[in-house]
């Protein structure tokens, strides 16, 4: 209701809509009545605006009657406006929104003072640095300032259900470089004390979310669940030392953290090159071309690996800032902006062909205007003023379903995509669709009258007919569109399609009824922790509901992250790949339903792991023991054996569609247990019940949801692309539908007397109906192949999204192409049967 | 606003006439009966939305005044806006009813 309150008040002004929602509260008629009487003092205000426009100075005065003249033969062209308003507002809301977010994310300016001055450096491993080659690059370089920032990480969680909280650590130096500070309090130098570290500044998102934005939070405790630092050094209460700005954006990284942590360093660390502490920025009024050249010899020969090629070269750059945030978002963004052009190539098209076929249905109106003096230039004004009313009502619709297609568009949005500014209809957005409005409007009028040739003029003052060129150029509009929209609609059937694959891959284990529960302890004691979690287990095994309860010693279960261990390859495959590790017990294999291929799993009393046993996934097994024989085989990790008891399938713990190349090793060793864990839950228990089963002060919950929910997460970037070519897909879809209905609905129109003398000669119902229908198959037959072609061309483009898909997979080339048939076959029945019905004696009158 | 001295529109007339038959009701002319009274009457398709500017137009005109009742609870705790003929008005259409009687003289159709 409260759009529409909002739309009647815009319209028809706070008085006059308290009157009118009164009287529809008195008489009823509810929403329905509502909207009618919105939707008509709109369309009235328009006009009113229009008219207003063009009625004051004497030169427009011919304008206005003109425009009037438009709306008046407009309403007896219902089809045709129809198909062009609905063209219009479609493409229009996508491609305004769209605008919308390219603008915040491309086209803004970064908040950051001087942009152009701050570098990002890259190499083939990151360009991660130890602090010992920090210091030879600040001597090498004293013209430039440089700044170290860690890696961003999971702080720990906050609120309930618990939401995680992010952090990255930085340089005392950070904020000097970065040229941007906190909008209140800051740091002190014995912050980056290493004793201390616990005085954060904090976002402005997580300012408002846990303090409500109230302005003494400077000095006050904020206390976070399962904290633990990079290390999963269990930290205990911070301090807010400061609140980033709102609009504070950390340029290089997918999102802006919620907590700044400030990077202690001990001394020891000062001169250790083999532990590398982070990235850098670089902020240099002129930065010359060599300073890379320059860094990378001062390493002195024994540069680290995060700037080496696999071929052992040195490859070291600096990437302005502004250029570095593309290199997350030009994939993604260009397949956008590409599919956009090709929908508002398509809807100008369309708009275009059916404004000519309906200039061609006026030719006599025309040929009368001609042969009166009226120049080309009058036929363009005339042209675009027919064009006019339509295109007003369909931009107005449009941006009206700009807002919610932005809103819709931002909460799929991919994390990597760094917004500079929230999206939203500003006047930059609102000039945007201006320009797209006034260029379908000027092309659809340009073409319009280029088309009416002298020769149809003449031939419209004789009243002569010339069908078959029309005809002609229907068929060919339709060819054009459907060859679009195809190439279009190719590749929204590949990447959902490839989607579809991706689900339909066997993850190697149930989900139906798992839960996830990630754990974060606060005590940095093994046995305490420990012992707490045995005492959770049993708390979440008699919840009512749980059938049996597994326990993932890692807190990163699903991030594809293991243990870093390493086996020793078999003689004959030194080239084995390293698997993943996985500290699991017994009940973990029960709780997936993972069953041994061969062996079996782990006894319950095997869990603890005192035993050396291992559990290995099949393609471990091929690598390891290449000739067969792995049950019963021994693996050195390091140098302690361990008896392999069972193989199971490879699975897809890191998300789906995720592998870990080298496959998994399950190892029994819940006994250590790990600052972070993961409970896995099968049964019918609610999220909730498990919350307050492992509610404790000494353990901070990161994560709990369904397990299908928290595999589905790694999976947003190609949940994105699959619904923002599927919203591109069906708009073209619509826009060819419409399209092909316009032109044939006109072309009914026009031809009654033909079909009259058809149907006088005995043509049955069903014989004029293939005679409509044929006649557009054929043209989108046509269109197809154009199409095929473009796509074969265009697939490339999306070619690194598809997942098991090749890109000229025929099944799905099929559907696309049968999704066009359908559209554009449905699309040419309608009027057709509708046509089909004449009265022979009525419709030869007529003509 | 400035007083807008364009002449009546056929509508306006309408809709001024529909008010002083509306005036007659119990609860006085305000949209609904200023609305029932001219599709009534006039036996055309009226539209909601016309009216209701036409009111708004007309008032910003000074041809009608109008006045606010206490709130009521029919109409989810809102006012009604009564209205009621300026003198120029009904000026305006005795004018015009002149006008059309003059013409109408003598014709027969």
């Amino acid at each position: 209701m409260k759009p529409l309150n909002w739309w009647l008040r815009s319209v028809a002004g706070e008085d006059l809509a308290r009157d009118i929602l009164g009287d529809v509260e008195e008489r009823g008629g509810g929403l329905a009545r509502l909207f009618a009487i919105a939707a008509d003092i709109t369309a009235r205000r328009v006009i009113e605006l229009v008219a207003a426009t063009f009625n004051g100075p004497h030169r427009f005065g011919r304008g206005v009657s003109e425009f009037r003249h438009a709306v008046r033969s407009l309403r007896r062209a219902p089809w045709y406006s129809a198909a062009v308003v609905l063209v219009i507002a479609v493409t229009g809301a996508l491609a305004t929104a769209g605008f919308a977010i390219v603008d915040g994310v491309l086209f803004k300016r970064l908040p950051i003072p001087n942009p152009e001055s701050l570098y990002a450096t890259t190499g083939p491993g990151g360009a991660a640095l130890s602090l010992a080659d920090l210091d030879a690059w600040r001597r090498e370089a004293p013209e430039v300032r440089i700044a170290l920032y860690g890696r961003d990480f999971v702080l720990g969680a906050i609120g309930a259900p618990p939401k995680p909280v992010t952090a990255l650590t930085v340089e005392s130096s950070f904020f000097d470089v970065l040229g941007e500070h906190p909008a209140a309090g800051g740091w002190r130098l014995e912050d980056f004390q290493p004793a201390s570290r616990t005085r954060v500044i904090i976002s402005d998102r997580l300012w408002r979310r846990v303090f409500g934005g109230r302005p003494d939070v400077i000095g006050r405790t904020l206390e976070i669940a399962g904290a633990a630092d990079h290390l999963r050094r269990p930290m205990g209460t911070f301090e807010i030392a400061g609140v980033l700005p709102a609009d504070f954006v950390f340029p290089v990284n997918r999102s802006t953290p919620d907590v700044l942590l400030p990077m202690a360093v001990p001394a020891a660390k000062f001169s250790d090159r083999n532990s590398s502490a982070g990235r850098v920025l670089i902020r240099g009024g002129n930065v010359p071309a060599s300073l890379p050249q320059r860094l990378t010899a001062a390493f002195g020969g024994a540069a680290p690996t995060s700037i080496q090629s696999d071929t052992g070269k040195f490859e070291l750059a600096l990437v302005p800032i502004t250029r570095y945030l593309m290199l997350w978002q030009r994939d993604t963004l260009t397949s956008a902006f590409a599919a956009c052009a090709v929908l508002m190539l398509l809807a100008i098209i369309n708009v275009a062909a059916l404004s000519t076929l309906r200039a061609q249905q006026q030719a006599h109106e025309l040929g009368i205007r001609r042969a009166l003096g009226a120049t080309k230039m009058d036929l363009l004004r005339l042209a675009l003023f027919d064009e006019a009313p339509l295109v007003i009502a369909g931009s107005i619709l449009s941006l009206a379903a700009t807002p919610w297609v932005i809103a819709a568009a931002v909460e799929r949005l991919s994390e990597r995509i760094v917004l500079i500014k929230t999206p939203s209809v500003d006047w930059r957005v609102m000039l945007f669709w201006l320009g797209l409005a006034a260029l379908i409007a000027v092309i659809a009028a340009v073409v319009r009258t280029l088309a009416v040739s002298p020769k149809s003029v003449a031939a419209g003052v004789r009243g002569a007919r010339t069908s078959t060129r029309r005809a002609a150029f229907g068929n060919a509009a339709v060819a054009v569109q459907v060859a679009l929209a195809f190439t279009i609609t190719i590749g929204g059937t590949l990447i959902a399609g490839s989607l579809w694959k991706l689900w339909q891959e066997p993850v190697g284990y149930s989900l139906a009824h798992v839960s996830l529960v990630e754990l974060s302890h606060q005590s940095a004691e093994t046995a305490a922790r420990r012992a707490l979690m045995l005492t959770l287990l049993d708390r979440v095994r008699e919840l009512p509901g749980v059938d049996e309860v597994g326990l993932v010693n890692n807190g990163e279960f699903l991030t594809g992250a293991s243990r870093s261990m390493f086996f020793e390859p078999p003689a004959d495959n030194k080239g084995a790949r390293q698997p993943g590790v996985w500290p699991v017990d017994a009940a973990f294999f029960r709780v997936l339903g993972i069953e041994a291929v061969e062996g079996r799993t782990f006894t319950d009393s095997e869990s603890s792991g005192e035993q050396p046993v291992i559990v290995i996934s099949e393609s471990v097994a091929a690598a390891f023991f290449p000739k067969g024989g792995a049950v019963g085989g021994v693996m050195k990790k390091f140098s302690t054996p361990l008896r392999v008891v069972g193989v199971v399938r490879d699975a897809q713990v890191g998300g789906l569609g995720y592998k870990i190349p080298g496959g998994q090793v399950y190892l029994p060793d819940t006994a250590k247990t790990d600052q972070r864990a993961t409970l896995l839950v099968r049964g019918r228990a609610t999220i909730d019940d498990l919350l307050r089963a492992v509610a404790s002060e000494k353990v901070g919950v990161m994560r709990a949801m369904p397990l299908a929910d928290a595999l589905a997460r790694p999976n947003r970037d190609p949940l994105f692309r699959v619904w923002l070519f599927s919203a591109f897909t069906i708009a073209a879809l619509s826009i060819v539908g419409v399209g092909v209905f316009g032109i044939v609905a006109m072309s009914v129109g026009r031809r009654t007397g033909e079909l009259g003398i058809r149907a006088a000669l005995g043509a049955t119902r069903e014989a004029l109906v293939a005679l409509f229908v044929r006649e557009q198959l054929i043209a989108v037959a046509i269109g197809l192949a154009i199409g095929g072609g473009l796509a074969a061309w265009a697939v490339k483009f999306i070619k690194t999204y598809l997942f098991k898909t090749p890109p000229t997979d025929p099944r799905l080339w099929a559907i696309a192409a049968l999704l066009l048939l359908i559209v554009a076959g449905t699309a040419a029945l309608i009027p057709s049967l509708g046509a089909s019905r004449v009265d022979p004696l009525r419709a030869l009158r007529e003509d | 606003m400035g007083k807008d001295l364009s002449p009546l529109g056929e509508f306006e007339q309408m809709v001024l006439l529909a008010v002083l038959q509306a005036a007659n009701h119990a609860d006085g002319a305000y949209g609904i009966t200023v609305f029932d009274e001219l599709a009534r009457r006039s036996k055309r398709l009226v539209s909601r939305g016309a009216v209701y500017m036409t009111l708004d137009r007309l008032e910003k005109k000074g041809l009608l005044k109008s006045s606010v009742t206490e709130p009521l609870a029919e109409r989810g705790g809102r006012s009604r806006r009564c209205y009621e003929l300026t003198k120029p008005a009904r000026a305006a259409l005795r004018e015009s009813q002149r006008a059309l009687m003059n013409l109408w003289a003598g014709v027969e159709l």
